[in-house]
């Protein structure tokens, strides 16, 4: 846990800078759902798209937490070769496009269930 | 409080900060810690040619880093317009992650050929006393943090 590293920086901050929204925003959007969404149907489907992509930033997170200890063994040790490193970062981008192509779906899913006036009144608060 | 006391609880910050996604070390840090890490690599490789080559590549990683920090940071920001705008089009988030990926590929290759430099310029004792001190206390997503929040 004590290191994400370089996975982290190269994968663009994980979920905390690189990507659509970070968890404090998502919960912070849930959170003004019901205010802002009158309609309980709707307000309820998109609190469900935004728990799911919470979910989603979570699994990727700890994959990403666990990888780092393989990580640093590799930055450390003085026999790796450029191919194992290539080799763990390639891994991680494939996690990390499958992730991002789930939070672009889920974007989408949400977009379904509210009006424009509500999406700006959800983001325009950030 | 001793100096290695103030530097493990400083390293400590770093890592929360880290972990949590809200950096608490600021810019100068992030320089004093890169001469700390100088000063470390003359005490560590005795052999000054074999020192001032392994220097220079740590200051192309310093660059590196800095450049990958902007990459990032510009990414998020354009990743957070296209969000807000609500007629955004699907093929624009995948554009916007396929520039990024294009840009920090590019970027991941160096830094590996840089790593691979610098074993080469060291030798294993050595290595493990440089590259310990980097991830502990020059975590590159440590450093963007800083970096562009400074």
């Amino acid at each position: 846990m004590l290191v994400l590293l370089i996975t982290y920086f190269f994968m663009g901050g994980g979920y905390s800078e690189g990507s659509l929204l970070t968890i404090a925003e998502v919960d912070s959007i849930i959170e003004r759902i019901e205010t802002v969404v009158s309609d309980p149907n709707r307000a309820n489907m998109a609190k469900q798209s935004m728990t799911e992509l919470k979910e989603e930033i979570d699994t990727f997170n700890k994959k990403f937490e666990n990888s780092g200890s393989e990580v640093k063994q590799l930055y450390i040790s003085h026999e790796a070769v450029a191919a194992q490193m290539h080799a763990q970062f390639d891994k991680l981008n494939h996690e990390w496009h499958a992730s991002q192509q789930k939070a672009i779906d889920l974007r989408f899913k949400l977009k379904e269930t509210i009006t424009v006036a509500e999406w700006d009144s959800l983001f325009s608060a950030k | 409080m001793n100096k290695t006391i103030l530097t493990k609880c400083v390293t400590l910050l770093a890592l929360i900060s880290l972990i949590y996604g809200c950096g608490l070390t600021s810019v100068d840090d992030v320089a004093s810690l890169r001469d700390s890490e100088k000063e470390l690599i003359h005490n560590t490789v005795t052999d000054k040619d074999r020192a001032e080559r392994l220097l220079k590549l740590i200051e192309q990683q310093n660059l590196l880093e800095d450049e990958l920090s902007k990459l990032i940071h510009r990414h998020q920001a354009r990743m957070k317009t296209l969000n807000a705008d609500y007629s955004a089009e699907r093929e624009n988030f995948v554009q916007a992650i396929k520039d990024f990926d294009n840009e920090r590929m590019q970027k991941q290759n160096q830094f590996i050929k840089l790593v691979e430099a610098m074993r080469t310029e060291t030798t294993a004792e050595e290595w493990q006393v440089i590259a310990k001190y980097q991830l502990k206390n020059l975590s590159p997503h440590d450093v963007a943090l800083q970096q562009n929040k400074g």
